[in-house]
């Protein structure tokens, strides 16, 4: 049993802790409904964009370096979009754990990782991942110009011809208290080897597209495009996930402080009405005791 | 349903989701318009105007570039790196960025990627002011109802 002094402290230590994780849980959910609104409002274009080079991508003979298909090559590209601090519950856990199943998908490919965010970044050095890239993840909400070194770096790596697919891993934003892993595959476009909803089924028959001025011109355009828009589109769903998780982790450390405070306090209570009552016991017997 | 079924978005917001009679914009073959019953198309955008027609009213819409796509069954759908409506664009602002983009293309060294940089902001100011100054005159269309704001 703790003494009435030590409970004090202890009181006084956890009201403390409690006003920093509430502190954190307000700036939390101030950036939370910023990130929501971003990720959820692009989300549309992304969507559609992605639709689009789906239906583009079942024409054989659309000739450009993103479009083939490299059935024997032995690597695979992972993309990660994670956090750069903690706090965040389960969220790079989860990030590890799909990354995982991601790199055993197909087998006797090897896996290199390109992380963004310091906490995968730890995670893959302490696992001795194979680690091709560390990107910064900027606090603050990206902007589309940030990830044109990313997006450069993943289409040349394919176009060269030795990586069967690239892919990316991050946390779906679903709603405040619900963050999904995913991953999803980015290149190539015509052939899906992760099971994944979002790959879009060929129609049949497939729509013959005119191009303007011409396909070739086009596609160059168009697939870089498609590239960075799918990768900002996963580090904002990741941001909305991030400020989410962590909002939910320390308005439940919050709670958890306010309980702990009370089972003290009556603790407290407790020992210091035993004391009285024992003094006051002491002081009348020592009256009794003189006369 | 001799319609066009239409959607501008961008990577912040969805700007028109409309039924039209028919599409106007610019690619870099020049305008082309779409009527319902469009073959199937993939074009590039260049920055310019946009103009779509509902039969009833007309939007003027400044695209700073993207792509314009025609599915089949007259499903039009343009992806634009940025969009906005006439009455949405903000003339001094346009105008100062014009102003900054003329400075920086006279007066200081670029590397060619700046340049090109500043061309085209220079290229998407000009463009806006001009849609701007044409339609100031008009009144927004759906003004009143709150379409465009989330």
């Amino acid at each position: 049993m703790p003494g009435i002094k030590e409970l004090k402290n202890r009181i006084k230590s956890i009201g403390s802790t409690r006003k920093i994780t509430r502190a954190m849980q307000m700036v939390s959910a101030a950036k939370m409904r910023k990130a929501q609104n971003a990720a959820l409002n692009s989300r549309v274009y992304s969507d559609l964009a992605w639709e689009l080079i789906h239906n583009l991508a079942q024409k054989t003979h659309l000739e450009n370096p993103l479009l083939q298909v490299f059935p024997e090559a032995t690597k695979t590209g992972i993309i990660v979009i994670s956090t750069n601090k903690g706090y965040v519950g389960s969220f790079n856990t989860n990030l590890a754990n799909k990354i995982k199943e991601t790199e055993g998908v197909v087998e006797n490919v090897n896996a290199e990782l390109f992380v963004m965010g310091k906490k995968i970044k730890e995670y893959a050095v302490r696992l001795n991942k194979n680690l091709a890239a560390d990107f910064p993840k900027s606090d603050s909400l990206a902007t589309v110009e940030s990830i044109y070194p990313l997006a450069k770096l993943v289409s040349d790596l394919y176009k060269t011809g030795e990586y069967k697919f690239i892919s990316i891993v991050f946390n779906k934003f679903i709603s405040t208290i619900n963050q999904k892993p995913v991953a999803r595959q980015l290149l190539p476009f015509a052939e899906s080897y992760i099971k994944d909803s979002h790959f879009v089924a060929p129609k049949n028959p497939p729509t013959e597209y005119l191009f303007e001025p011409d396909p070739h011109l086009v596609l160059d355009n168009l697939l870089p495009r498609i590239i960075e828009s799918q990768i900002y589109q996963a580090i904002l769903e990741s941001d909305a996930s991030e400020h989410s998780a962590r909002m939910v982790t320390m308005k439940n450390a919050t709670e958890a402080a306010e309980d702990l405070i009370s089972d003290y306090t009556l603790t407290y209570n407790q020992l210091r009405q035993n004391k009285i009552t024992t003094e006051l016991a002491e002081i009348t017997a020592g009256k009794i005791a003189l006369e | 349903m001799n319609n066009i079924s239409f959607k501008l978005v961008t990577p912040e917001r969805t700007v028109l989701d409309q039924e039209l009679v028919s599409l106007t914009c610019p690619t870099t073959l020049g305008q082309i318009t779409i009527l319902p019953g469009h073959a199937s198309l993939v074009a590039t955008l260049i920055p310019g105007e946009l103009h779509a027609r509902t039969g009833k009213d007309d939007f003027y819409i400044f695209v700073s570039g993207g792509f314009v796509q025609v599915n089949p069954n007259s499903e039009v759908i343009v992806l634009a790196d940025s969009a906005e409506h006439h009455h949405e664009i903000d003339l001094k602002r346009a105008e100062e960025a014009r102003a900054r983009a003329q400075k920086a293309l006279t007066e200081q060294k670029l590397s060619d990627e700046e340049y090109a940089k500043v061309a085209a902001a220079l290229e998407r100011s000009t463009g806006r002011l001009n849609i701007k100054r044409k339609h100031s005159h008009r009144k927004n269309p759906l003004a009143g109802e709150a379409v465009f704001k989330e």
